[in-house]
C-alpha cells in the first residue's frame, strides 16, 4: 500500500531535480565513460501472481547479460541490471517513471505481461527513455504507435499470428484426427482478464473468417478454485478441438479437473503462458502429455536449425542457462534471452551514442534474419517498433517436455 | 470512622471495603465508601438510583476498577486478582437482571455456576441439591433459560451462582421487576441460604423486605456511607433521607 | 445426470467453504471480531502442507494432524500477543489489527516461498476419481468433504456437549456474566482463536492435493467465506456449514446453466436478498 503511494511521490520529486541537472549531466560525463557499467532497467513482476513467469523471463535476461559480459561486453564495458519489482499496473507506472529518470540507466528492457507492459511503455516513451519489450504479446502494447518502443516478441494482431493458428489447425490438427477444420467442433475456454480475453478475441475472430463450427465458448474468473461447471459445459458441446486461454493456477486446475472429470477433447490447443510455466509442469505432470501449447518462442530445438553464425548457439544458451539457473528454460526465459541478447549485441554495440536517439537508431537499423536468435526467428521492427518477424510456435507435451512440433522445419519430435 | 466491633474480626477480617473510590470519565460514582461484612453475616445496602450500589457490588466482582482504596477478602487484596478468580475464593455475584445465558438450558447455565476446579468436582451432587432447594428448576431443566419467567429466571440466576460453592453471595437488586408474590418466595430462599452460613450482600431499592431481612446494613447515598446499623436501627432512625424514606413507606404499605 | 454431477461437485467445493466459513463465524460469534486473516491462517495451512511434504516426504493426510496443531498454536499465539488486547476496542481497531496480520503473513510467504504457483502431487489422489454411473468424484474433494462435515460435527460436539464448549457459548452471550461464574473469558477466546485457526490449517491441508498455493491465496476464498458467514447466520456453526454446501451448489448450478462468467453474479446477487429479506442468516446464530 505505502509502497504505491510513496513511489508517484518520489518519482515527480526526482523528475524535479533531474530536469535541473540535465544539462550538467550530458556535458560532463565523457571522461569516464569507457570503463563505467551500462545500467539496464529492468522492470518485471517479480512479487505477486504475475511472478512465476517474470522471474521466468528475469532468468533469461541474467543469463544473457551473464553470456555477454564474459565475451567481453560493449568494447569492454559490461552490463548492469537496475532490477525493479512492478507486480501491478500502478506499481508499473511508478517504477517507469523511476528508471527513466534516472540518468544512469541507458534503456528499460521488461516486462512479461502485458498489463505490466502498456502502463510502464507509456511512461518511458514520454519520458523519451527506450522501452526494450521482450514478453507482452498484446496488440495495444505496440499499436499505440510510441515513439521509443520496441518490441522483439510476436504481437497477437499481425497475421503470422492468426495464420500459424490456422496453419497448424488445418495442416497438424485436422489430419490428426483425420478430418477437416470444417468438419470438427470447436470449443473456446479462457480466464475472462486481460490476456485471456483479448487472445480469445484473436482465435474468435480467427473461427469467423475460417468458418470453424465453434459451439461452445466459456470464459471464468482467473481465480476460481473450482472449474467443474466450465468442464460440463465443455462436455455437453461435444467438442473435437479446444482453444484453452488460462493463466497459471486456473491451467493447473482446469487440467486436473478436466482429468477427474472425463473430460478430454479429441484434441488440446493451449494457449502460452499458463501452460509453459515451471509450476504447471510441476503440477500435472504427465497429466499433460499430448497436449499442445502455442507460445511465442520454440523449445527444445537444435544448433542445426539455426544460422551457423549465432553465437551464443542455442547448446551454449541451454547449457549456460542449466549451470546459471539448475533447469532448462521454458519459453518467457528464452524469449527473455532472445529479446536481452539483440539489445546487447545489436542495439548497444553498435548504437553510436547511448543516449536515446543513438540507441533508437541504432534499433530501427537491426536486420536479423530467420535463425539468427535463439528462438529461430529474425529482428527487423516496423514503424510501430514491433519485431514483424517474430513468429508463432506450437509444441506438444510428451513425457512432461515441451516439444517442438510445428512450424514443421522446427519440429524435433511429432 | 467505625470499623470492625468484633474482636475476631480484627484478626481476620471477612470483607473489608476501605475508602473506595470508583470514577466513571468524570462522574465519581463512589467517594470514600468504607464497609465490611463479617462472615455467614447478611448485610444490605440500601440507598436511591444512582448512590452507588450497582458500583459498589461490581466493584467487590472486579468489574468496576478502583480509583483508590481497598477491598480485602480474609486479608487478600481483591484488585490484585483477575475477576475471573473471585468465584474460587467463594465470591460469586448474582448481577442486577438476572444476566443468565438465555439460548443454553436451565442444567447447562447450573453447570457453568460450578465452573471453577474446587465447584466443578461437585457439579453433579450440586445440581441435584439446587434442583431441591429450588425444584421449579427441575421441571425445565432441559429448556432454555430464557424462556422462563421472571421470576424462574431470577431463581435459576441465585442457583447458578449457589453452584460455585460461594462463601459470599453479593445480590443486586434480585426483586427487580418480579410480582409480590414472587418476591416473598425469593426473600424466603435468601433467608434459607444465609440461614445455612453462606454471607450474603443485598442491595435492594426494597428497602423494607432488605433490612427486616438482614443482621446490618448501610444506607449509601451520593456514593458514600451515610448510615450504618442493624436493619431495624436503620429503618427507625429518623435520619435516615427522605428520598429514601419514601422509598421505605411505599415498599411498607 | 449431468446436473447431478453439477450439484455433487458442488457441495463437494461447498464443504472447503464450510470449513473456513465455521472458523470466522466461531471466532465472529464469541469474540466479536471479524477475523479478516482467516484466508491467510488457511494459506499458512496450505504452505505448511506442502512444506511437510516436500522436507519430510509426509502425505498431506498424514501431515493432518500437526497442521492442525500447529495452526492452533498460530491462533492462540496471534489472541495472545495481538488480539487480546482489542477484544475490548472498536471494530476499527480490530479490523486494522486482523487486516495487518494478514498482510503480514502474505509477505512473510512471499519472502519465503516466492510469488509462484505451487501444487502438491500425490499419485493415488491427483487426478483420482471415483466413478459412479456417469458421475465422477473426485477423491480429494470428497476427502475435503468428510472432513469439513466430521470437523462442523465435531465442533458442534463441543459446544454443545462439553463444558469448554459451553463456557464459550456462555461467554459469546454475556461476557461479564460469565466472568462472575469464575470463567476465564480471556482463556475462552485464546482457545477460541485457536480452534478457529486450527479450522482454517484443516482447509489448508485439505485444499493443497486440490489446488495451487500462492501468498495471496486467501483473499479470493475469504470473500466467499464472508458471503457463506452472512448467509448462514452471524456465529451459527450449523448455519456456516450449510452455507458453504449451498453456495457451492448455487455457485456451481449458476455456473454450469448460465456460465461461469454469470456464476458470480449469481452468487452475490443471492448474497444481497439475504441481507435484505433474512439479515439474520438461514440459522440464526444460535449454536454460538
Amino acid at each position: 500500500m505505502s509502497k504505491s503511494h510513496f513511489k508517484p511521490v518520489l518519482a515527480l520529486a526526482l523528475m524535479g531535480t533531474l530536469a535541473l541537472t540535465a544539462c550538467a549531466s550530458t556535458a560532463g560525463d565523457s571522461t569516464s565513460e569507457a570503463e563505467a557499467p551500462i545500467t539496464i532497467g529492468v522492470l518485471l513482476p517479480l512479487t505477486g501472481p504475475l511472478s512465476t513467469l517474470g522471474k521466468e523471463m528475469q532468468n533469461g535476461y541474467e543469463v544473457a547479460r551473464t553470456l555477454f559480459n564474459e565475451a567481453g561486453g560493449v568494447d569492454g564495458r559490461q552490463i548492469e541490471f537496475q532490477v525493479s519489482d512492478a507486480p501491478t499496473p500502478e506499481d508499473a507506472v511508478s517504477v517507469a517513471g523511476t528508471l527513466s529518470t534516472d540518468p544512469d540507466v541507458t534503456a528499460i528492457m521488461g516486462s512479461y505481461s502485458s498489463s505490466i507492459a502498456i502502463p510502464a511503455s507509456a511512461v518511458a516513451s514520454r519520458n523519451q527513455m527506450p522501452y526494450w519489450e521482450t514478453g507482452s504479446v498484446a496488440a495495444a502494447t505496440t499499436d499505440r504507435g510510441l515513439s521509443h518502443l520496441y518490441r522483439t516478441v510476436i504481437s497477437a494482431a499481425m497475421p503470422a499470428y492468426s495464420n500459424a493458428t490456422q496453419e497448424f489447425i488445418s495442416k497438424v490438427a485436422a489430419p490428426a484426427l483425420e478430418s477437416s477444420p470444417d468438419e470438427l467442433r470447436f470449443g473456446l475456454v479462457f480466464e475472462d482478464g486481460a490476456y485471456g480475453t483479448s487472445a480469445s478475441d484473436q482465435f474468435k475472430a480467427l473461427a469467423g473468417t475460417e468458418g470453424y463450427n465453434l459451439v461452445a465458448t466459456e470464459s471464468y474468473a482467473a481465480n476460481t478454485n473450482d472449474l467443474t461447471s466450465v468442464i460440463e459445459r465443455l462436455k455437453a458441446a461435444k467438442i473435437d478441438v479446444l482453444y484453452s486461454v488460462p493463466n497459471i493456477n486456473d491451467a493447473i486446475l482446469l487440467t486436473q479437473q478436466s482429468a477427474a472429470l472425463g473430460f478430454k477433447p479429441a484434441y488440446t490447443l493451449g494457449n502460452g503462458t499458463g501452460y509453459t510455466s515451471v509450476d504447471f509442469i510441476a503440477a500435472v505432470g504427465d497429466t499433460a502429455d499430448g497436449l499442445v501449447v502455442a507460445d511465442a518462442a520454440p523449445l527444445n530445438i537444435s544448433d542445426s536449425l539455426l544460422s551457423a553464425d549465432l553465437s551464443p548457439t542455442y547448446s551454449e544458451f541451454i547449457t549456460a542457462y542449466e549451470e546459471q539457473i539448475g533447469r532448462k528454460p521454458l519459453t518467457h526465459a528464452t524469449l527473455g534471452y532472445v529479446g536481452a541478447t539483440v539489445l546487447f549485441q545489436e542495439v548497444l554495440s553498435k548504437a553510436e551514442t547511448l543516449d536515446a536517439d543513438g540507441i533508437v537508431a541504432a534499433a530501427e537499423a537491426v536486420d536479423l534474419g530467420p535463425g539468427e536468435t535463439v528462438a529461430s526467428f529474425g529482428v527487423k521492427f516496423d514503424e510501430t517498433g514491433q519485431n514483424e518477424r517474430a513468429g508463432w510456435f506450437f509444441m506438444q507435451y510428451q513425457e512432461g517436455e515441451l516439444v517442438t512440433i510445428y512450424p514443421t522445419a522446427l519440429a524435433s519430435g511429432q | 470512622m467505625r470499623l470492625s466491633k468484633h474482636i475476631w474480626e480484627t484478626i481476620l477480617p471477612f470483607l473489608e471495603i476501605h475508602d473506595v473510590r470508583v470514577n466513571y470519565g468524570e462522574v465519581e460514582a463512589l467517594r470514600g465508601a468504607t464497609l465490611s461484612v463479617n462472615e455467614g453475616e447478611t448485610v444490605a445496602i440500601v440507598g436511591a438510583n444512582g448512590a452507588g450500589k450497582t458500583t459498589l457490588i461490581n466493584s467487590i466482582s472486579g468489574l468496576n476498577r478502583l480509583s483508590s482504596g481497598s477491598i480485602m477478602f480474609e486479608g487478600q487484596p481483591l484488585g490484585d486478582l483477575k475477576p475471573h478468580r473471585l468465584p474460587e475464593l467463594g465470591i460469586v455475584q448474582v448481577p442486577e437482571g438476572r444476566r443468565l445465558f438465555a439460548r443454553l438450558s436451565v442444567d447447562d447455565n447450573l453447570q457453568l455456576g460450578a465452573y471453577h476446579k474446587r465447584a466443578r468436582r461437585d457439579s453433579v451432587k450440586g445440581r441435584e441439591e439446587i434442583y431441591r432447594l429450588l425444584p421449579v428448576l427441575q421441571d425445565r431443566k432441559d429448556q432454555l433459560a430464557g424462556t422462563l419467567s421472571g421470576g424462574q429466571q431470577q431463581m435459576l440466576a441465585i442457583g447458578r451462582a449457589l453452584m460455585a460453592q460461594p462463601r459470599l453471595l453479593l445480590l443486586d437488586e434480585p426483586s427487580l421487576g418480579l410480582a409480590p408474590i414472587v418476591v416473598t418466595e425469593l426473600f424466603s430462599i435468601i433467608a434459607r441460604i444465609a440461614s445455612e452460613g453462606t454471607a450474603v450482600l443485598l442491595v435492594e431499592q426494597n428497602v423494607s423486605r432488605a433490612l427486616a431481612l438482614s443482621n446490618r446494613a448501610y444506607a449509601l447515598q451520593q456514593g458514600t456511607v451515610i448510615m450504618e446499623g442493624t436493619g431495624q436501627e436503620l429503618l427507625n432512625d429518623p435520619g435516615l433521607p427522605a428520598a429514601m424514606l419514601g422509598i421505605a413507606a411505599a415498599a411498607k404499605e | 445426470m449431468t446436473t447431478i454431477q453439477i450439484l455433487v461437485s458442488g457441495v463437494l467445493i461447498g464443504g472447503v467453504y464450510a470449513l473456513l466459513a465455521v472458523g470466522i463465524t466461531l471466532v465472529l460469534g464469541v469474540m466479536k471480531i471479524v477475523n479478516f486473516a482467516q484466508g491467510e491462517l488457511l494459506m499458512v495451512g496450505m504452505y505448511l502442507t506442502l512444506l511437510l511434504h516436500t522436507v519430510l516426504g509426509l502425505h498431506p493426510y498424514v501431515a493432518f494432524p500437526i497442521v492442525v496443531v500447529a495452526l492452533f498454536g498460530l491462533g492462540a499465539g496471534i489472541h495472545f500477543g495481538l488480539l487480546r488486547w482489542v477484544v475490548d476496542r472498536g471494530h476499527t481497531q480490530q479490523i486494522v489489527l486482523t487486516l495487518g496480520i494478514g498482510i503480514v503473513l502474505q509477505s512473510a510467504a512471499l519472502m519465503i516461498f516466492g510469488g509462484s504457483f505451487q501444487s502438491l502431487q500425490i499419485e493415488p489422489f491427483r487426478g483420482g476419481s471415483i466413478v459412479i454411473g456417469s458421475i465422477s468424484i473426485g477423491t480429494t474433494r470428497l476427502a475435503a468433504f468428510v472432513v469439513a462435515g466430521i470437523a462442523t460435527i465435531a465442533l458442534l460436539f463441543l459446544l454443545d456437549r462439553t463444558l469448554t464448549g459451553k463456557a464459550m457459548r456462555a461467554t459469546a452471550m454475556d461476557r461479564d456474566a460469565a466472568t462472575l461464574m469464575g470463567i476465564p473469558v480471556q482463556r475462552v477466546y485464546l482457545i477460541t482463536m485457536g480452534i478457529g485457526s486450527a479450522l482454517a490449517g484443516a482447509a489448508g491441508v485439505m485444499l493443497m492435493p486440490i489446488y495451487p498455493v500462492y501468498p495471496t491465496v486467501g483473499v479470493n476464498i475469504l470473500l466467499i467465506g464472508f458471503v457463506v458467514v452472512v448467509l448462514g447466520g452471524l456465529g451459527s456453526v450449523a448455519g456456516a456449514f450449510l452455507g458453504g454446501i449451498i453456495i457451492g451448489v448455487v455457485e456451481a448450478l449458476a455456473g454450469f446453466w448460465l456460465g461461469a462468467a454469470m456464476s458470480q453474479i449469481v452468487v452475490f446477487a443471492l448474497f444481497i436478498v439475504i441481507l435484505l429479506v433474512r439479515p439474520q442468516g438461514i440459522l440464526k446464530g444460535d449454536t454460538v
